[in-house]
């Protein structure tokens, strides 16, 4: 490519010098040669006249003396007594004085009387006279140039005078090669003088030429080249190059046969000129040559800096950076050199940091999700040639969205920092610490049984019991650690994380907040999905039941409400967890369906009991879907019309998350609730961080206390201050308050001490199938015989949390 | 004065004829152009009787004269009966060298100085062309006439011949640079008692030479 730059430069460049030299060398050759064949023809011409002049004279003379010697009184006297001794010897002496060839006395009655040649093959007849002594007796004399014997003659011809003619007298001179020489001498140097004779049989022939040498060759040949006379002729014969210039010889006569063409030489005409033209040649050669060599160098110029940085950019495409060799030059080349390697830094750079934030978290600088899956595809393939097992630890930070949206982004970024820095510190080396998601990370743990993975679990829930500070908040984390392990769960990365992460959403609901994977547990099972498909049939045939939980007015000790709980006992895989399947159920569009079915069902539970003269009134449990639903006031409206069952029976639980999906719809929908005359109940109480003011916007009557803080409320002291205070501040919200969770007297008689309004739970009674709850409420007469319970709880985290919480918000309030 | 002396001589011709031949006499009138029509001057015509008694018919002849005057010729033509001798009077103050190569007459004279003549007497019938070897420019021509009757043009080209005695003649023109032959050009006249006779001759002359050339 760049031998292609350099060679079209070349090319380009010579063949526009080639071009203009071409066109400078050949207009100078025009206008020199036209110069010169204007110079030429006009010297042709010049020369042509003065050899004319050059016959005249010597025509003048010889017929002068001619005539001086046809009046000579002797000679008269000769002729006219036809004395022919004494004329023969008078035309000698005349022969002799002018150097003529030829001398010869003609009578009036033509007939030659005496003649003399210095040519025996050169005789006169009167014939070739017979014209010129016509003319002469016309005109006074003749003169006419007449070829004999392949000589050329110039003939002159006046009459003897006696006075009247007598006689004629003619002189005959050969125009030789001598005298055209002498007439060349006379003319412009370079002019050639050739003397031509047109034969009887109309063949040009050369009499005479002062041509020499190699031109004298081209003779015949100029001959034949068509000569028109008195035209300048421009012609080349083999190397001979001419102008020729052809002019007949003056004669008296109308005879055209004698001629004589001048050439010119060109090449004589044009030598001066010659070694300009070679010194031109040489220069332009030279120039040819250097601007070739020019040409080349500013090719290279151009294209070795080109080379070098096609090279380097060839490198950067398979991601080598190396900086070029500076490149000395300080034009653009140079120029585009530097910032081709500022450009190499610059991409590097961004490289790096490309490379950095697609491996890395950037708010915490954790390696991501992608570096993470890289990372355990390295372990799984390790895994497949050594066996080698390895864990993966799901760490989710628990209501992680709740505390961004209380105390801010940043301090929620802060919080995030600090966790990655915490679980960085208390990670043993065989740990890869990664940020999977917003609040969840990931600890991988090499070459680790499920057992030792469980044992880095607890100590890192342990070092999670610390609280975080961050800016002004101390905060409290709430999170919960699901386990998936190699081979035992899944040998494929993106199944190890999966299945991690369904461990970590159950560890979140089990009492020690961990939870190794099992099939059981996964929804996202491939099992599981089927079971969706079960879930309608369920519907049909009665396995989707409610059972129902009393609750005590601790006023009366009498049950006043049962909280309507749904049940999916699957045939073949037996109860599954509400939580799963209502999930389940609005990621599968049967949410819908399954509210519509719950609230028909537990209306119309409620119109049975009525009918058998039981009075209790529903709670039921909206789903945050169902909050997102205008049209559910209308529905219950109706269903409750169908079974002719008052408004107030009803009683509506919603939680604190579901309520936070959509806030403002959810409020829409509640206050739409509560104007139709409903009760409406917050849920969970406490698990959330609902600041008071916001509670106070809710239509709600009622607040459900977690159980969370009821549980041990008999033996935590801390959670009978929080309980406490959490009904003193329902009460003067003007709230009901509800404690759910009780499961031994004791806490019954503190809610009781405590003005708790109603008590909900085991101690009580479970959730029981309509059946059951008919016969617990026959043989317990309002149901004050009390169950036994089992439940053993784990202190949660929870506790404190909310202490601290509503302390800060009742200390800002 | 040439002409009065011409005129006379022709007169005189007449004269003598009637006297002798006891006839009636009449005059030929002769009108010479050249082939333009010009008025042709130095012509001689000549009539020549076709009956013995008309050319025997001889004439008194006075003594004509060729003088060499302002380095010319004078008369430029001079027509003669054969017999005739003419004297040739040198009349400038400078030489002349007449000379005559014509076969009819060669002679020549060497007249050194004024007044000098010599004569010379031209037999026989024929042109003699004079010239003067120290004067290339001089020429007359002497015209030796066939016959005793004839005259020359005048300046107006005519020529009047009287007392011609009636008979049938042959009339023949002559000029110096006369292109045809005399026996070409000659024309038959009769001439009766009652009155003239007039003829005319168109004379085809050869170009005049170029005198110019030849003077130097
Ligand atoms: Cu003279």
């Amino acid at each position: 490519m760049f031998k292609k730059f350099q060679t079209k430069l070349v090319i380009l460049f010579a063949a526009l010098f080639v071009l203009v030299q071409a066109m400078t060398y050949s207009s100078v050759y025009f206008a020199t040669k036209n110069n010169l064949d204007d110079q030429v023809t006009e010297q042709l011409r010049y020369g042509g006249t003065v050899f004319n002049q050059a016959l005249e004279v010597r025509s003048e003379r010889w017929l002068n003396e001619t005539r001086i010697f046809s009046t000579d009184y002797g000679f008269r006297s000769a002729v006219t007594t036809y004395d022919e001794a004494t004329v023969m010897s008078a035309l000698k002496n005349l022969a002799a004085r002018v150097d003529a060839n030829l001398a010869m006395v003609v009578s009036l009655e033509n007939e030659i009387v005496a003649q003399l040649s210095d040519d025996d093959q050169v005789k006169f007849t009167t014939a070739e006279f017979s014209q010129m002594i016509e003319f002469a007796d016309e005109y006074g004399d003749a003169t006419a140039y007449i070829e004999l014997n392949n000589k050329i003659y110039q003939y002159t011809v006046v009459p003897v005078l006696a006075p009247v003619p007598v006689a004629w007298v003619g002189i005959g001179v050969q125009i030789d090669a001598a005298m055209i020489r002498d007439i060349k001498q006379t003319l412009p140097v370079g002019i050639d003088i050739t003397l031509i004779e047109r034969m009887d049989d109309g063949k040009l022939v050369p009499i005479e030429t002062t041509l020499e040498g190699d031109a004298s060759l081209a003779i015949d040949e100029i001959l034949s080249s068509a000569i028109v006379e008195g035209n300048i002729n421009f012609d080349s014969v083999a190397d001979y190059n001419f102008m020729a210039y052809k002019m007949f010889l003056p004669s008296s006569l109308d005879n055209r046969n004698t001629a004589a063409v001048l050439t010119y030489s060109l090449d004589a005409a044009y030598s001066p000129y010659m070694p300009l033209a070679y010194m031109l040649m040489l220069l332009a050669a030279l120039g040819l040559v250097s601007l070739i060599a020019g040409s080349i160098t500013v090719a290279r110029s151009v294209s070795s800096p080109l080379k070098v940085l096609t090279r380097a950019a060839r490198l950067i495409q398979i991601g080598r950076y190396e900086k070029i060799e500076k490149i000395k030059q300080k034009d653009e080349i140079g120029e585009l050199a530097n910032h081709f390697n500022q450009m190499v830094i610059g991409i590097q750079d961004r490289e790096e940091q490309i490379i950095y934030q697609a491996e890395h978290d950037l708010e915490t600088g954790l390696p991501n999700r992608k570096s993470l899956e890289k990372y355990l595809n390295i372990l799984a393939e390790n895994h497949k040639d050594t066996g080698q097992e390895f864990s993966v630890l799901q760490l989710s930070v628990g209501r992680f969205g709740d505390i961004r949206n209380t105390l801010g982004y940043e301090t929620a970024r802060g919080l995030i920092k600090n966790i990655s820095i915490r679980l960085l510190r208390n990670a043993n080396s065989n740990n890869y610490v990664a940020r999977l998601s917003t609040s969840n990370f990931c600890i991988v743990q090499e070459g680790a049984s499920i057992s030792d993975a469980k044992e880095l679990a607890f100590k890192l829930l342990d070092i999670f019991e610390e609280p975080f500070s961050v800016k002004n908040f101390t905060i409290d984390t709430n999170v919960s650690i699901g386990i998936s392990s190699c081979p035992d769960h899944a040998d494929t990365v993106d199944l190890l994380i999966q299945r991690a992460s369904i461990a970590a959403l159950h560890a979140k609901d089990s009492i020690d907040r961990i939870s190794v994977y099992d099939q059981k547990i996964d929804k996202y099972d491939p099992d599981q999905l089927s079971l969706m498909g079960d879930f309608r049939k369920s519907l049909d045939e009665g396995d989707v039941t409610f059972y129902y939980q009393p609750k005590i007015d601790l006023n009366s000790g009498r049950i006043t409400h049962v909280e309507a709980l749904v049940r999916w006992i699957h045939p073949v895989r037996g109860f599954i967890a509400p939580d799963n399947f209502i999930t389940m159920a609005e990621q599968t569009g049967h949410i819908h369906h399954l509210t519509i079915w719950g609230l028909d069902t537990v209306i119309k539970q409620l119109r049975e009991w009525e009918d058998v003269g039981i009075n209790l009134k529903m709670a039921f449990n909206l789903s945050a879907y169902d909050l997102t639903n205008r049209k559910l006031p209308e529905i219950i409206i109706k269903l409750l019309e169908k079974y002719h069952i008052p408004r107030s029976a009803m009683v509506f639980e919603v939680t604190e998350s579901a309520i936070m999906q959509d806030p403002e719809l959810a409020l829409e929908v509640l206050n739409a609730m509560d104007q139709h005359g409903f009760i409406l109940s917050i849920d969970d109480y406490g698990t959330g961080y609902s600041s008071m003011s916001y509670l106070k916007k809710l239509p709600v009557r009622e607040l459900k206390i977690d159980k969370s803080f009821v549980l041990d409320l008999a033996t935590n002291r801390e959670d009978e201050i929080l309980v406490r205070s959490a009904i003193d501040l329902g009460h003067n919200l003007g709230l009901k308050v509800t404690a759910e969770g009780v499961e031994d007297e004791k806490t019954m008689e503190l809610l009781k001490s405590f003005g708790c309004d109603t008590v909900q739970g085991f101690y009580i009674s479970k959730p029981l199938p309509v059946a059951d709850l008919n016969d617990f409420l026959k043989n317990s007469p309002f149901g004050l015989s009390v169950m036994p319970t089992s439940g053993q709880g784990t202190i949660s985290q929870s506790d404190n949390t909310l202490v601290r919480m509503l302390e800060q918000k009742l200390a800002k309030n | 004065m040439q002409y009065i002396v011409q005129i006379g001589l022709v007169a005189i011709i007449a004269y003598f004829s009637s006297m002798a031949g006891d006839v009636f006499s009449a005059t030929v009138s002769g009108k010479i152009t050249d082939s333009d029509g010009n008025a042709l001057e130095h012509a001689v015509i000549t009539l020549v009787g076709q009956t013995p008694e008309l050319i025997s018919m001889t004439a008194v002849m006075p003594s004509p004269v060729m003088s060499q005057q302002d380095i010319q010729f004078n008369p430029f033509v001079l027509p003669v009966a054969a017999g005739t001798t003419v004297s040739f009077p040198n009349r400038d103050q400078i030489r002349h060298h007449v000379y005559s190569f014509s076969k009819v007459k060669r002679f020549e004279l060497e007249l050194y100085g004024e007044d000098e003549e010599k004569s010379v007497m031209f037999d026989q019938q024929g042109v003699v062309a004079l010239g003067c070897n120290i004067h290339d420019n001089m020429l007359a021509y002497i015209y030796i006439a066939r016959s005793n009757i004839f005259a020359k043009s005048d300046a107006d080209g005519t020529v009047t011949i009287n007392d011609i005695p009636a008979g049938v003649y042959t009339a023949y023109v002559w000029h110096p640079r006369m292109r045809a032959d005399e026996e070409d050009m000659k024309q038959e006249i009769v001439v009766d008692e009652n009155g003239g006779v007039e003829i005319s001759f168109d004379v085809v002359l050869k170009r005049e030479r170029n005198r110019k050339r030849s003077t130097y």
